[in-house]
């Protein structure tokens, strides 16, 4: 039973909500099976924070190397929590205070990384070893220097260049034209094997939601 | 080692004081240039500007607070946009962190247009369940928000009275740092017929170009260069205009940086070949 | 089998009318059983499902089937083993998506024969999540592995652990333990947005073997530039084919490819349509594709 269970609850649910999105007299059973979805998908952060506990008060109770990590993690999580429950999330509220002030900051400082791996990246992995290389190398020298202020300034400097729109030759050229074309074919191939995965997980070939077997 | 050797193996802590002084300086010293206005930006603008006065707008806060800098200049132009238009805008999200920023946003912007929460604008807070919440809110509005951000019902605010479904709404925004542009198109467009523009990362942009391209998609803010674009269109300069400039130092910057390491990769390659 | 599926069938019917009576009666404003706007739509699905089944049925037959050569993931049992050689951890991201999104279960799919062969080769194997029902989910699937590959005592339940539901959150975390533990070899299957960088260049920087997949399509230049191995959009999903080598599962693999060169016929034919034949186009699109 342990294996037939959540088969049948896969293909049945699977089933209703194909049934319901071609036939509108049947949209409850989509309705209804939406709503036992949110029931669940809110319950789930609980077996998430079990879990941080856990695994933290293990590391601290064990007091490998870095527990300290684990004391401020775990400080952090009930102290927001508490804040959250008990004051509320209205501006002016501690909670706000805490979201705008120190995680805000603090995730922009993890975002803004991105920038710096990116120009790292760039310059060790960017090289034009190849035709194609190359190619792509200066369509993307192209839409860098044209997407900003100052690329399009210098454009309009350039003797015969400056006739030609380079907004032109970004947007609809590199975006219009070649980046979305390679996006389509990306997203068809994509699109249909999502379609066939879908197709052996409701016929219970592919079952990754019982240990991949 | 020669010099082109040492380029070859730069050191990546020297890249990024490179591209920290890239950022730093011209947000010191701006340049002041401003950018030209692109399709996908003129196509959100004019449609707004062809609303009719008191339309009922939906604008999402679908990003994290790690793209706030991205992300949140575009949300305030077009709430600014639509505000100053005489719209009336209810806000969600499909991620948690859009509830303080959607609040942050619509107060600051309202305040400063002397427009009134509740009636001209309402926070809705936070839906969990991404797609299966927009259908939701799509189909009824009152049952997928019994109550709005700070817990009033929404039955009691004025502006809920004429918005109850999708029928109801005549524009969407999304402002996106994920895959939220595409759901609302799945749902919000192709089922509901709601003119759907989004804002998104500069690094998601070219994803959302087939839906510009087929006509999905009514506009396009691509990052901060789009939100400085959407300044410019309402006359109201902020952080999206102050930032082009750095961004634009930055981009030379990075081509710059890839120009000397292909130069260096050839001069090495060349010399290995002789030898 | 048959019989304990009727049961819960009959179970499930008996107890649902209560809910399906009030949700009906709630939701059901249009009393048409077909909404005809979605007529094109379930044709291209049954047509790619028919290839789909058609070629599972062949291929269950006993006929051989030709499938390519995926470089990243043949790399997979070389970057496990070189993990072991070097006694180092492996580390697998399933993605930021939740269960519900394909390409997490496609990367659990992969994630089963990792675990496997770290089980195998009794290496440690890391999987923080970003999502507590893909932990959970994660468990369960490298439970299985390691049991399947006779080593049950080996799995440490407590390595496939949840971090945060926050992006850049989860990649503090990830970059965290990759600092700390360097991992020797990284896995990055699922969907991913613009943490990709972040992950693969710290994972470039400790010296991991990298191997990436994702239908994301604006995050695969970053793992293109950054990974050893890249999988491309539909190389995810087709990876648990692969890697199993079952002939049902190849055998949907044909069946997607079928559905493609459709697909591709289908835009060949409406660009002539539509280049040459005007009206005939006008007609199909107030007609078939009113909506």
């Amino acid at each position: 039973m342990k294996r037939e269970i959540p088969l049948f609850v896969c293909v049945v649910s699977a089933l209703a909500m194909i049934i319901a999105y071609y036939s509108p007299k049947l949209d409850w059973m989509d309705d209804m099976l939406q709503k036992w979805f949110l029931i669940i998908a809110v319950f789930a952060f609980i077996l998430g924070a079990i879990s941080i506990i856990l695994v933290n008060g293990n590391r601290i109770s064990k007091q490998v190397p870095g527990w300290g990590y684990n004391v401020v993690l775990l400080i952090g999580l009930f102290v927001t929590l508490g804040l959250g429950i008990f004051g509320g999330i209205d501006p002016k509220t501690p909670f706000f205070y805490i979201f705008t002030y120190i995680f805000t900051p603090l995730s922009a400082t993890m975002f803004s990384l991105l920038a710096f791996f990116i120009a790292s990246a760039a310059f060790r992995a960017f090289k034009a070893k190849t035709w194609e290389a190359t190619l792509l190398l200066i369509a993307a020298f192209i839409v860098m220097l044209g997407r900003v202020p100052l690329g399009e300034l210098m454009w309009s400097w350039l003797p015969v260049l400056k006739h030609y729109s380079l907004n032109n030759l970004v947007e609809n050229w590199i975006m219009g034209c070649f980046n979305t074309a390679g996006q389509r074919a990306i997203l068809l191939g994509a699109s249909v094997g999502l379609i066939s995965i879908s197709l052996k997980i409701l016929l219970g070939i592919e079952r990754p939601y019982m240990g991949g077997e | 080692m020669s010099f082109f050797e040492k380029i070859n193996k730069l050191d990546k802590r020297i890249i990024f004081l490179i591209l920290a002084l890239a950022v730093i300086i011209p947000l010191i010293f701006p340049l002041k240039v401003l950018p030209s206005i692109s399709k996908p930006v003129r196509s959100v603008y004019d449609f707004i500007e062809k609303l009719s006065e008191g339309s009922n707008c939906v604008l999402c806060f679908d990003y994290y607070a790690t793209t706030t800098v991205e992300c949140e200049p575009a949300a305030r132009a077009v709430a600014r946009h639509l505000l100053s238009r005489n719209m009336k805008i209810v806000t969600y999200s499909l991620i948690p962190d859009g509830t303080t920023m959607s609040m942050r946003v619509m107060k600051e912007v309202g305040d400063d247009l002397g427009k009134t929460y509740g009636v001209d604008y309402a926070v809705l807070g936070y839906k969990t369940g991404t797609m299966i919440a927009i259908k939701s809110f799509d189909e009824d509005v009152y049952s997928t928000f019994p109550n709005d951000a700070y817990g009033k019902p929404v039955e009691e605010l004025p502006i809920m009275k004429n918005f109850r479904n999708a029928r109801d709404v005549a524009f969407l925004f999304t402002v996106a740092d994920n895959a939220s542009i595409n759901y609302h198109i799945m749902m919000d467009f192709s089922e509901k017929h709601i003119p759907v523009a989004g804002s998104c990362t500069a690094v998601s942009a070219p994803e959302l170009y087939p839906y510009l391209n087929s006509g999905q998609l009514l506009g396009l803010l691509g990052g901060l260069r789009g939100a400085a674009e959407y300044e410019v269109l309402i006359n109201h300069p902020g952080i999206g205009i102050k930032c082009m400039d750095a961004q634009s130092i930055a981009h030379f910057t990075i081509a710059f940086l890839i120009l000397i390491s292909n130069v260096a990769y050839f001069m090495t390659f060349r010399k290995g070949k002789k030898k | 089998m048959l019989n304990r599926l009727l049961v819960l069938i009959i179970f499930a019917f008996w107890a649902m009318p209560a809910w399906a009576q009030e949700a009906a009666e709630e939701t059901a404003k249009d009393v048409r059983w077909f909404n005809p706007d979605r007529l094109p739509n379930v044709i291209g699905v049954l047509l790619i499902g028919f290839f789909v089944f058609w070629y599972i049925i062949h291929a269950q037959s006993g006929k051989k089937l030709f499938i390519r050569r995926i470089a990243g993931l043949n790399a997979i049992d070389e970057a496990v083993g070189r993990a072991t050689e070097m006694g180092k951890s492996v580390m697998y991201i399933t993605g930021l998506a939740d269960v519900d999104d394909i390409q997490t279960l496609a990367s659990l799919s992969i994630l089963g024969h990792v675990a496997k062969k770290t089980a195998e080769y009794e290496s440690n194997l890391l999987v923080p999540c970003c999502r507590s029902v893909v932990m959970t989910t994660a468990q369960e699937v490298c439970k299985e592995a390691y049991l399947r590959a006779g080593r049950p005592e080996n799995f440490k339940r407590e390595n496939v652990r949840y971090l945060t539901d926050d992006q850049f959150g989860f990649v503090a975390g990830v970059d965290g333990i990759m600092v700390r533990e360097k991992p020797a070899a990284n896995f990055y299957m699922g969907t991913f947005y613009a943490e990709s960088l972040i992950l693969a260049e710290t994972g470039n920087a400790t010296g991991a073997i990298q191997i990436a997949g994702t239908a994301s399509s604006s995050q695969l230049p970053f793992f293109v530039a950054a990974c050893d191995y890249t999988l491309i959009g539909e190389e995810l999903y087709a990876a648990s084919a692969y890697l199993s080598g079952e002939p049902k599962q190849v055998g949907s693999l044909k069946g997607q490819d079928v559905g493609k060169a459709l697909i591709l016929a289908a835009i060949i034919i409406s660009t002539i349509i539509i280049t040459f034949f005007p009206q005939t186009h006008e007609f199909i699109k107030n007609t078939i594709f009113k909506s």
